[in-house]
């Protein structure tokens, strides 16, 4: 048998460890989170691989000289595709443009165009991109919304003086000096009302200008961005369709150039299945004769067809090629990569997938894994970490990497089949995966009620009626408060459009008005007294379906309003989500379109704890994230030696005093190398990103980058003696995440691992009589079953606190500890959207309808 | 040149003629889309040359009339000195010009009035957008942050897309400004169109009609061309077509403080405005930018280049159309050339024989 072997493997956490792979076949490698897998299957193998090829092409690939292993025999060139790496902020990255497809169909329309006219008039296929100047619509930039101030919430009074313009903004505190300054520059009365002020003083504070002797800041440019940035705005700026385009992001050119009856923008908002049929009969019509081809079409239609084909086979047929990668979920993004890989032809090559069948049902996994063994069976060898059951039952080999996380893994507990993990008493795993060890108590009793949890007509329900968001069949659906909910179903089969897309809108517009409103400023004030900031979501959700479809259902959401306003839940704005809570981006979002929603009075707070990346800038951390890095570098200073020294808790920072003078804090330098950028470490402070003064002071025998590199097992023993710093270490230890470091940066965490620290966040600051409603989507995304135990743990501590979970899961592990489930289907896109079964999870095992129950055990 | 149309004749000094016979054999084998030559020194033509575009005519004398073009049956006089043809981006120099002269008259007040007051009839259209307190001084200056791109060698891909509207100047007003850009050098053609808009609704006349007025007439300039958008409004960015004679008046008067034949046309004050550097050119120039020369900067709608010994204020129409004045020398140099055709930049030729024959002369 070939195989791949390493040798005496020592990167990271790993402890000389010797794998032996066979090629040729799919493995599976596993073990609980901080393990060591993914340092064994990525920093090793795949960075192996890719240098051996990469050095045979030539290409300096990289400059370091530790490999961390002794010798890697039989390995091939690799391909990896990884959720860390993948996973972008920049909201023009979309489906159509991540996998080509709009780029073949630009150029296609481009082809079409060119060949009815003249040299003079022909035109470029970027004349049909949304992301050129070229080709998008000028009024929206190409992004299908646009932006305008909401001057009713601007300038509510015509008594409304500059000030209170920015407040009303949420920007009066940043920009209160400013604001100063300007008035005293162009000597403003303060008392003056805005609208007094001559014109030209009003469109500079609005728009901004920078000549000489003044520069002001554009208010519109800076809500603009801080809504793309999701934070409050106070609906001072709403984002609307654009009106020119339509939501089709391209100018009214591209939009005059139609094929087989649509022009581009239109190809954009529909489904991929759509697309797929639409080109279908677009390539008949050519293959009829009844359009002439010039040969080009046929092979650009053939190419967008093969991408949406494969889309289909990996089960992104609901997505729409406008559809910003940033929105989509760990899975689906994992998928949209793995798609053009499923059909690749060259072999033999090394694979390396992180959890492919993230974010899948349990059938569609099924098909899944059938096509990594076929990738197998092609002579590849594919490499997956998985944690899920049935990859690893299918997985050829496995290999176990612990038997905990950080100094306590980096040890290969089991290799071979699966029928060896189930015998080894070692693998967590394996004890895990065979019911051995019992992960949770559903059973945790109400802190109230000391009683056991049960569901039934005492509890308070959050009741959505006749919701026909995005694909949603008009349904109405009951949901209980106080107890954990599970809501399941086929990729595409509406969960997202159920929840994140209307009962999170619907729930915050009640919570910021009326009474609601009243709360919800109340509580914004607590948070503000502890300066923690809300949990947000930085990505931009986008509709699914279509966004032309939104001008619809627009005026459906006209009829919602004049329902509600009847009822005590009014919407402040026209745009529900527009709210405190709702700040949460939700350009171009599906509006939510549903009759009413009763019973969020019984709820103070609703707080989305999604799987979006955490800052794109590698300067924000873990540890600053989580709001406790101001207390350690006060701890720092607070040290005799800094004191002495005259050193504030700034000089503990590498984004300020105390930066490196060489590298500014970065820790590294880069150079262009032969075709590679390649870092290494700055030659001042030798990645240490400190000055040397600062790095001499100690505080429990530690300087502040070793304070940086602490595991937070270890940071919770250093930092005993303070108190918020080791309750908060404590509930990230909680999460099963003790094996993250303090100083790693937000924006190298998986989509598992960033929606763990967000909400390890959220419950490090808990608060008493707060009835909160949680919203996650696929929790368990990136935890391996021991990990998934621990999570569960702590859903079930904050229901028992009084709060109300949410999860939208595939996992039936999870599922089956819900009190309460709610399953949509049957299928995905139009073929779903519908409830098939609710209930608790023992009724839906008996349910004929239910496609999950049968996974339940 | 106080007659030049009477007295076209060449009055070359030593270094003129050294030059010439220098320049011949490079310009038939490089440059053979060059067509004029026209070097002024004090107001005497120093040279005036018409060059056929292959070897053995590149040399052919300077022309006073008809007669003494030997190779007419081949090319006709098109190329003579006198004979219009597109000055393409030199058009956006005329404009700033045209810009003085408004000023000049009181027709509009300064450079930093907003575009919502210079545009009235635009007013709906800019009204609540950042385009309204865009001023003219960023227009002149191509720094109003309008969303606009370069492609290779200077080239504007918008303009493509701008040439299809039916109206230019409302696309350039709708298109985004990129707030942070604002003050950053942008060269944007569509910018120097909405500077003819705002001669046009400023001076209530046509803006080739008020060029005649102010600039033409005074000049002795009566024959020339404006090409016009779909609204009739002449093209800003380029479009207008002049004689190489016409361009070195141009230049003539310049170098002149605003003053032709001893006559105030254009105000002191703005020239010297008008050439003051605003802003630092950005790199898709570069291929203008000479190696010992300080970065390119760029006035109001005219480049400035320099360095210790010399400093050039020029106007540079695509494919070798180009004014260049020496204030200090007293010199203007002026080509034109075919276009579209095989294009090497002429900055050699300049560098290393024009200029130094011209100031030499001086």
């Amino acid at each position: 048998m070939k195989k791949i072997s390493v040798r005496n493997a020592t990167l990271h956490n790993l402890k000389g460890i010797d794998v032996d792979l066979p090629t040729g076949k799919m493995i599976a490698v596993t073990g609980v989170s901080g393990s060591g897998k993914s340092t064994l299957a990525f920093d090793i193998l795949f960075e192996a691989g890719r240098q051996s090829y990469l050095q045979a092409l030539g290409v300096l690939a990289s400059l370091g000289t530790e490999h961390g292993y002794d010798e890697i025999e039989g390995l091939m060139p690799a391909v990896a595709i990884r959720q860390g790496i993948i996973r972008r902020s920049n909201p023009r990255s979309v489906v159509g443009t991540k996998t080509r497809l709009l780029n073949y169909l630009a150029t296609f329309y481009a082809d079409q165009h060119n060949r009815k006219v003249s040299v003079e008039e022909a035109i470029q296929p970027s004349q049909f991109s949304f992301n050129s100047p070229l080709g998008m619509c000028l009024s929206c930039q190409g992004r299908g919304v646009r932006f305008d101030f909401d001057y009713s919430v601007l300038l509510p009074t015509p008594e409304t003086t500059l000030s209170q313009l920015y407040d009303n903004a949420l920007a009066g505190t940043t920009f209160a000096k400013r604001i100063e300054k300007l008035q005293s520059k162009l000597s403003l009365d303060p008392a003056a009302p805005f609208t007094s002020l001559p014109h030209a003083v009003q469109q500079l504070v609005l728009h901004g200008k920078s000549t000489a002797g003044i520069r002001q800041v554009s208010l519109f440019a800076l809500l603009q961005h801080r809504l793309n940035r999701g934070k409050p705005v106070n609906g001072a700026i709403a984002a609307t369709v654009c009106s020119d385009c339509g939501g089709h992001r391209v100018g009214d050119e591209a939009r005059s150039i139609v094929v087989n009856g649509k022009h581009i923008g239109q190809l954009g908002l529909l489904t991929i299945s759509e697309l797929h049929d639409h080109l279908l009969r677009t390539a008949g019509k050519f293959k009829s004769k009844r359009e002439k081809s010039t040969g080009v079409d046929r092979l650009l239609l053939d190419k967008a067809l093969s991408i949406t084909e494969q889309l289909i086979a990996v089960r992104l047929d609901y997505l729409t090629p406008y559809r910003p990668v940033p929105s989509l979920s760990g899975g689906e993004i994992q998928r949209l990569f793995l798609m053009s890989h499923l059909k690749a032809n060259i072999s033999p090559l090394l694979y390396v997938f992180d959890e492919p069948t993230a974010g899948l049902h349990e059938l569609e996994k099924l098909e899944l894994i059938a096509r990594l063994k076929a990738l197998a069976t092609g002579g590849n060898t594919v490499l997956v970490v998985e944690h899920d059951r049935q990859s690893l039952e299918a997985a050829d080999y496995i290999v176990d990497i612990g038997p905990l996380a950080g100094r306590q893994g980096g040890e290969v507990i089991y290799q071979g089949t699966v029928s060896g993990l189930k015998k080894c008493k070692q693998s967590l795993t394996g004890q895990s995966l065979y019911g051995r060890i019992k992960n949770t108590d559903r059973q945790t009793p109400d802190v109230r009620t000391q009683e056991p949890r049960k569901v039934n007509a005492k509890n308070d329900t959050l009741v959505l009626s006749e919701v026909s968001t995005n694909n949603l069949k008009k349904i109405s659906v009951k949901i209980p408060l106080g107890v954990l909910v599970g809501v399941a179903g086929m990729s595409g089969s509406g969960k997202s459009s159920l929840i994140a897309d209307t009962l999170v809108p619907a729930v915050s517009a009640y919570l910021s008005s009326g009474r609601g409103a009243l709360k919800a400023s109340v509580l914004k004030n607590s948070v503000q007294k502890k300066s923690v900031p809300q949990v947000r979501d930085d990505s931009v959700r986008v509709d699914r379906e279509s966004i032309a479809r939104e001008q619809v259902s627009i005026n459906q959401t006209d009829t919602i309003q004049a329902d509600t306003t009847r009822g005590r839940n009014k919407p402040r704005s026209e745009n529900p989500t527009d709210s405190e809570q709702g700040a949460e981006i939700n350009l171009a979002q599906a509006t939510p379109v549903y009759r009413s929603v009763t019973g969020a009075e019984h709820l103070d707070r609703c707080v989305e704890v999604s799987q979006a990346p955490i800052g794109r800038r590698s300067n924000s951390t873990v540890v600053s994230y989580l709001g406790i890095w101001d207390r350690i570098r006060s701890l720092f200073a607070g040290t005799d030696q800094a004191v002495k020294a005259g050193y504030f808790a700034g000089h503990f920072s590498f984004n300020a005093a105390g930066a490196c003078q060489q590298c500014n804090g970065v820790g590294h330098n880069q150079m262009w190398l032969g075709g590679a950028l390649v870092s290494y470490p700055c030659d001042v402070c030798s990645g240490q990103r400190y000055q040397d003064d600062v790095l001499a002071i100690t505080y429990n025998g530690l300087n502040i980058t070793d304070a940086l590199a602490l595991s937070v097992a270890e940071a919770t023993d250093a930092f005993a003696a303070d108190k918020p710093v080791t309750k908060m270490l404590d509930v990230v230890s909680r999460t099963g995440m003790d094996y993250i470091t303090l100083g790693q940066p937000t924006n190298t965490l998986s989509g598992g691992e960033a929606q763990r620290i967000k909400l390890a966040k959220e419950l490090g600051r808990t608060r008493k009589n707060v009835r909160c409603l949680y919203i996650l989507d696929e929790p368990t995304t990136g935890l391996s079953l021991y990990d998934t135990g621990k999570l569960m743990t702590l859903l079930h501590e904050l229901v028992s606190l009084g709060n109300s979970v949410i999860v939208v899961e595939h996992d039936p592990l999870v599922l089956a500890q819900c009190d309460w489930l709610l399953e949509l289907g049957p299928a995905g896109g139009r073929n779903g959207g519908k409830v098939i079964a609710q209930g608790t999870p023992s009724k839906l095992r008996q349910s004929k309808k239910s496609l999950i129950g049968e996974f339940l055990q | 040149m106080g007659d030049v149309d009477a007295d076209m004749s060449e009055h070359p000094t030593d270094a003129i003629l050294h030059m010439l016979d220098a320049t011949a054999p490079i310009i038939a084998r490089r440059h053979q889309s060059l067509r004029n030559v026209v070097i002024v020194r004090d107001n005497t033509v120093l040279c005036a040359r018409a060059y056929y575009g292959f070897p053995g005519v590149a040399d052919a004398p300077a022309m006073s009339s008809d007669k003494t073009i030997t190779h007419k049956n081949i090319t006709g006089n098109k190329r003579h000195p006198d004979v219009i043809s597109p000055i393409h981006s030199v058009t956006k120099s005329v404009m700033a010009l045209l810009i003085g002269a408004l000023i000049d008259r009181g027709l509009i007040k300064s450079v930093q009035q907003t575009l919502l007051e210079l545009l009235p009839s635009r007013a709906e259209l800019i009204e609540e957008t950042p385009v309204a307190a865009l001023t003219l001084h960023q227009l002149l200056s191509m720094t109003p942050g309008l969303l606009w791109r370069n492609a290779r060698a200077g080239l504007e891909p918008m303009v493509g897309r701008m040439v299809r509207q039916p109206d230019w100047v409302a696309f350039t007003l709708s298109l985004p400004v990129e707030v942070h850009k604002i003050g950053q050098f942008q060269y944007n053609s569509a910018v120097s169109h909405v500077l003819s808009a705002i001669v046009h609704e400023n001076s209530g006349q046509q803006t080739a009609d008020f060029a005649f007025d102010v600039l033409f007439r005074p000049l002795g300039i009566d024959c020339y061309e404006w090409e016009s958008d779909p609204q009739l409004l002449n093209i800003g960015g380029w479009g207008l077509s002049l004689s190489s004679l016409s361009m070195a008046k141009i230049g003539q008067l310049c170098i002149s403080g605003g003053r032709f034949q001893d006559k105030p046309v254009i105000s002191a004050d703005w020239i010297t405005q008008m050439w003051t550097p605003q802003v630092e050119a950005n790199s898709l120039h570069a291929q203008h930018q000479p190696a010992d020369y300080n970065a390119t900067q760029y006035g109001y709608q005219w480049w400035v280049r320099g360095n210790e010994q010399i400093q050039l204020y020029c106007a540079e129409g695509l494919g070798g159309q180009a004014i260049y004045c020496i204030p200090a020398h007293r010199v203007v140099i002026v080509t034109s050339s075919d276009y579209p055709a095989r294009r090497s930049s002429l900055w050699p030729l300049f560098e290393q024989h024009w200029i130094p024959a011209a100031v030499a002369s001086s």
